[in-house]
């Protein structure tokens, strides 16, 4: 029996909301080809002897798909979720600038890793690396994420890297009111030099 | 040392009352959240969606989902705190957004070996001679689809918070031959009125504060299971 063709839908449960991530499949009705992720056989038991490969149960088609239609929340099962995820960290390093030296369109940073016991040190990266978008963000003081990664696709295993640049939230509005209730504590302690008689 | 997912990510979940349409691209780069090559990849795409009722976009590392009530950021590619920080700075960019729950969602998808194990771990965690008293048929078998526990702090029934923690567990719809695993941190959200933080500003307290260790604990509760439901039968 083919599934309900998917609306907008919310995670929600009979007994409390709910902030568990929907699947791919459960997002937005964006105009997508969706499959469903509903595996149809279980597993542990004798209901799948040939190892549980993928099996997608449904295919709706494009003009299935309502387009921008809203409809109210609807329970849902626990499905599987974050199907866009397709890669594993193996080492992941946090760095920092240390120097830039565009001559030589290098940086020299230092590493820390955040994964293992790995002793902080220094290295040199050509700027090479660095993505067009983040180039500007590149300068001593600026911190970015070093990450060595597989990619599992299609059936495929790549090993690969990623540089990226950490862009720092926006200052909260509790943050500015805390740095202008330490600047007034420090004016209260100022006071003016005596003046010379 | 911990085992090793084939495939990891997180997703980021807030409840409360959003307005889906400022939620762009653009804006987010305007914001400096997000580099211009991204906005543009984000807004190239078929499934860039901005309304009223609804903004979804993806970029090569995370993707964004906005409906009324609930904000989900989705992980792509390799997993870095660069993921938490778009998630804190998307949600500092509205201080005044109600928020009563923040979710941190991490899932790993583990090869198994060989078959023998990879039914271990699903015999061991939920047997089945109830099951197979119920359904004795030559033609049943029978499975787990999906297994949830739910993880609460307090005595049982009499929960302390409305804190818990969710682990599931089901068949690998991306991998052959491999489990599922998923862990959903669930925080409630109230403002803090004695430190004048609303509640997105503990949204993102939540998130700084939690989002390391709960992908920590993941991976340990991952390995765990499997670990020790291979080692219970052999």
């Amino acid at each position: 029996m083919p599934p309900p063709v998917p609306t907008f839908l919310i995670a929600e449960s009979p007994n409390r909301r709910s902030s568990v991530f929907l699947s791919e499949d459960d997002r937005v009705a964006a105009p997508l080809e969706i499959l469903s992720s509903r595996n149809t056989s279980g597993f542990d038991g004798d209901a799948n002897p040939k190892c549980g490969r993928p099996v997608y149960d449904s295919y709706i088609s494009r003009s299935q798909i309502p387009q921008r239609r809203f409809a109210p929340p609807v329970v849902l099962g626990n499905r599987q979720m974050a199907e866009i995820a397709d890669a594993a960290v193996i080492q992941l390093w946090e760095g920092k600038v240390l120097r830039v030296d565009y001559e030589l369109a290098v940086m020299e940073v230092s590493l820390e890793a955040k994964m293992g016991s790995i002793p902080p040190h220094s290295a040199e990266i050509e700027l090479q690396w660095v993505s067009d978008q983040d180039r500007d963000l590149v300068e001593p003081g600026a911190v970015f994420y070093l990450t060595l990664f597989k990619r599992t696709k299609h059936g495929s295993i790549e090993n690969t890297q990623e540089l990226r640049f950490r862009r720092l939230p926006a200052w909260t509005r509790q943050q500015v009111a805390r740095v202008h209730e330490d600047a007034a504590r420090l004016m209260t302690k100022m006071k003016a030099r005596p003046q010379a008689e | 040392m911990l085992r090793t997912p084939d495939i990891f990510g997180s997703s980021i979940v807030a409840l409360g009352a959003f307005n889906p349409a400022i939620f762009s691209p653009d804006w987010l780069e305007k914001n400096r959240l997000i580099g211009a090559d991204d906005a543009s990849a984000a807004k190239a795409l078929s499934s860039y969606i901005i309304s009223g009722q609804v903004s979804f976009f993806e970029t090569g590392w995370f993707s964004t989902q906005v409906v009324e009530n609930q904000f989900v950021l989705n992980s792509k590619g390799p997993l870095s705190p660069a993921f938490r920080d778009l998630a804190m700075g998307i949600l500092s960019l509205v201080p005044h957004t109600p928020i009563s729950a923040v979710g941190l969602n991490f899932m790993g998808h583990y090869r198994m070996g060989n078959d023998a194990d990879y039914h271990k771990v699903g015999d061991v965690l939920a047997p089945k001679s109830i099951w197979k008293d119920l359904y004795s048929g030559e033609n049943d078998s029978i499975g787990v689809g999906d297994l949830t526990m739910r993880i609460q702090r307090g005595p049982r029934g009499q929960p302390t918070t409305k804190d818990e923690r969710r682990i599931s567990l089901q068949s690998s719809t991306k991998l052959p031959c491999a489990l599922y695993l998923a862990y959903n941190d669930h925080h409630e959200i109230v403002e803090d009125r004695d430190r004048n933080l609303t509640s997105a500003e503990r949204a993102i307290e939540v998130i700084n504060n939690d989002w390391e260790s709960s992908q920590a604990d993941a991976l340990r509760v991952f390995d765990g299971l499997i670990s020790r439901a291979l080692e219970e039968l052999s």
